[in-house]
């Protein structure tokens, strides 16, 4: 009787022992109903954890201003910040754990283009909106299926606005191209060369390598020379850019170079030296720009957190004004309305430019136009 | 199983009788498990706890059995992840059994690469090895990387396609769960049986005493590398699932940081006993979710909580003592 209980005894215990497991890991299931929850996803801890932070940070001071002036459907909005470690396993469980809580009304982040990619398919399928900050991976939106949504500019956005600057504004007109043989190089590629040749331009010489491997780009540039093009464009991250402008710069050619925004780092001017000089360079964001809106976000971020502004804070900020708005529209939390009404979002007082969006992404672009100049990187103007 | 489960002084308790019982209870509460809990978050994170019970186990191999500390686990993981994945998607044709072919080959390539630093690095042990094994698991991380047209680099490989059985096609998350429960079953059996050969009891004798063991008529440098290339065999099938499981893969999916992430599982859940290292996995699984509301204090939690548990129990939670 005694060894029975006790073989009982053992049993229970184990059982409540496996509850109790569950039971705590199991997300809060009812929607409180006071505020509304909006969650961003990041690398809070990891190599990625600077910009993680800095999203987080974007998002938290457009819920405050939010929250100021009244919050939204008379409800205040509140952040759940959840941690991906910028790790594709990791994104795919929050992805699931934020499907699972129906609190949530809807998710700005991951950030990284890889656990964007891996974490999209499971919000379409959850039907939960996401908007995505930072990530500039065509394949995000494309593969992520009906509910991703993106606010900053995918490669393909910006190199379509490239052409439209040099070919709009500069007026270039015989352009030729040094590509690296990677999926950025090719999707920012793609949509220049179909912007270029929509404004008039023709794409004289196309040539392609293998980023890292080929260092000698003396024959390509010979053959660039003999077509005697008004731009050469370096379409590739900054090590192989810098090398492209030295041997430019050696062989006496003095046609001017464009870079694209993976290329627009410190490490080019660091790396081709005096041979940078004239570059025109793109980036999604510069702290010198003249912008009044920027000028007040800069303010605000200095007061709250005591630094100056990063790179995704303005485009963070913007994904929490898009989301807000489209609840607006919807006049509902439901995650499907808000979906729905993101697509008829036209919010012209985002701080990154108007806010709409045109099969998910961005509809129109907002870059940057830098100029290398003594050895910097010197605001030149905003391309649209 | 039940012989490896006899070892362990904290389940003393039970006759052998009452051990069956307890696999058995273990099995029935794994086998109903996505029926019961109806939340497709919680059979995600089982599924996790599931592929790292599977690499972690493969681990315990060179870890437990034969004792030297490897630190290029993820490299193993990433070679059978890349070749089921491409070979799937881009060499074999298209039907479903492509898939397990593939699968089987990214294990056997897997080994092969496990042989090929095995025989090099097993002239040496201790702190020499872990040095080899982290230089090899860094190596395929920046193959991967740079071999763009191969690997698609940092981009990783989207769109990577469900497996499946004739018309099944392996979707849901449960699905995958029974998938990931089989395949770690009948590594555990195979393991089991291996540990009780003669190939294991001479895994065991080259830990306890090299010297001894080679004057026994044990040939040091085929068993050292037969156990890096099973280990290695199971590390790249686990690889394989994961790709599918994912859809996904990248090289973020295989840091040091991984290596040494599954070896904690391993140390501790108590090394060289089987479940000890499936014990560690689920339970750094599952810190990593239930911690999860704490942000970034999170990794710091989970850190502290590491060197405690490694102070009480230095051998392991279900370690001898």
């Amino acid at each position: 009787m005694l060894k029975k209980m006790k073989k009982m005894l053992i049993y229970l215990s184990l059982l409540s022992a496996i509850c109790l497991v569950l039971g705590s890991c199991a997300p809060a299931e009812e929607a409180s109903g006071d505020t509304i929850k909006i969650a961003t996803v990041g690398p809070i801890t990891g190599d990625a954890a600077v910009w993680g932070t800095q999203q987080q940070q974007g998002v938290e001071l457009a819920i405050d201003d939010i929250n100021a002036n009244g919050g939204l459907l008379g409800k205040q909005v509140e952040l759940v910040p959840l941690d991906d470690k910028g790790d594709p396993k990791e994104a795919v469980s929050v992805a699931q754990r934020i499907v699972d809580d129906p609190s949530i009304s809807a998710v700005i982040g991951h950030l990284l283009s890889g656990s964007t990619i891996a974490a999209g398919p499971i919000y379409t399928k959850g039907k939960v909106p996401l908007m995505a900050v930072a990530a500039t991976n065509p394949k995000v939106v494309e593969e992520g299926g009906e509910y991703v949504f993106r606010i900053n500019m995918s490669d393909a956005t910006a190199g379509a606005d490239m052409a439209s600057y040099v070919v709009g504004k500069l007026g270039k007109k015989k352009i030729a191209v040094l590509r690296s043989q990677d999926e950025y190089a090719q999707g920012v590629f793609e949509a220049f060369k179909a912007r270029a040749e929509e404004l008039g331009a023709t794409i004289v010489s196309d040539q392609k390598f293998v980023a890292g491997q080929d260092k000698d780009f003396s024959v390509m540039l010979t053959n660039i020379k003999k077509v005697n093009p008004d731009l050469i464009f370096a379409d590739t991250l900054a090590a192989d850019a810098a090398l492209i402008a030295q041997q430019k710069a050696t062989l006496g050619i003095d046609t001017p170079l464009i870079i694209p925004d993976g290329a627009t780092e410190p490490t080019f001017i660091e790396l081709a030296g005096e041979a940078a000089e004239g570059t025109i360079a793109f980036s999604y964001f510069d702290p010198t720009i003249d912008d009044p809106k920027i000028a007040v976000l800069m303010e605000k971020y200095r007061n709250k957190y005591g630094r100056e502004i990063l790179t995704y804070v303005p485009y963070a900020y913007d994904a929490m004004m898009a989301i807000a708005e489209a609840i607006k529209i919807a006049n509902s939390t439901d995650r499907e309305a808000i979906r729905d009404a993101l697509e008829q979002v036209n919010y012209p007082d985002g701080v990154t430019g108007v806010i709409s969006f045109k099969n998910r992404d961005r509809a129109v672009g907002w870059s940057v136009v830098l100029k290398v100049e003594n050895g910097k990187f010197v605001y030149v103007e905003k391309s649209n | 199983m039940v012989k490896v489960l006899a070892e362990t002084k904290a389940l003393k308790f039970l006759d052998k009788r009452r051990k069956w019982l307890l696999v058995g209870a273990l099995l029935a509460v794994a086998a109903v498990f996505p029926f019961c809990v109806q939340s497709s978050y919680l059979v995600h994170v089982a599924n996790l706890a599931l592929y790292y019970s599977i690499v972690a186990v493969s681990l315990d191999i060179v870890a437990g059995f034969l004792g030297e500390i490897s630190f290029g686990h993820a490299g193993f993981i990433a070679v059978g992840a890349y070749t089921t994945t491409i070979l799937n998607m881009r060499v074999l044709p298209d039907s479903w059994i492509s898939f397990w072919i593939a699968l089987l080959a990214g294990g056997l390539l897997a080994a092969l690469a496990g042989v090929v630093v095995g025989i090099p690095a097993m002239r040496i042990s201790g702190q020499y090895f872990f040095v080899v094994t982290m230089g090899f698991g860094e190596i395929i991380r920046f193959i991967l990387l740079n071999w763009q047209s191969v690997t698609n680099g940092a981009f990783g490989i989207t769109s990577i396609p469900s497996p499946s059985i004739g018309n099944f096609v392996f979707t849901e998350r449960f699905h995958y769960y029974y998938l990931f429960l089989v395949i770690l079953l009948l590594m555990i059996i195979t393991i089991s049986f291996l540990r009780y050969s003669y190939i294991g009891r001479a895994w065991i004798a080259i830990r306890e005493d090299e010297l001894a063991a080679e004057a026994m008529g044990i040939r040091l440098t085929y068993y050292k590398v037969l156990a890096f290339s099973i280990s290695s065999f199971f590390a790249g099938i686990g690889g394989g699932l994961l790709g599918s499981y994912l859809n996904f893969l990248a090289p973020s999916n295989f840091l040091a940081l991984e290596s040494i992430m599954i070896l904690v599982m391993v140390l501790l859940g108590g090394s060289g006993l089987i479940y000890g290292a499936l014990f560690g996995a689920f339970l750094m699984t599952g810190f990593n979710e239930v911690l999860r509301p704490f942000e970034q204090y999170r990794m710091l939690i989970i850190g502290v909580l590491m060197m405690v548990l490694m102070f009480l129990k230095p051998r392991g939670l279900l370690g001898r003592e």
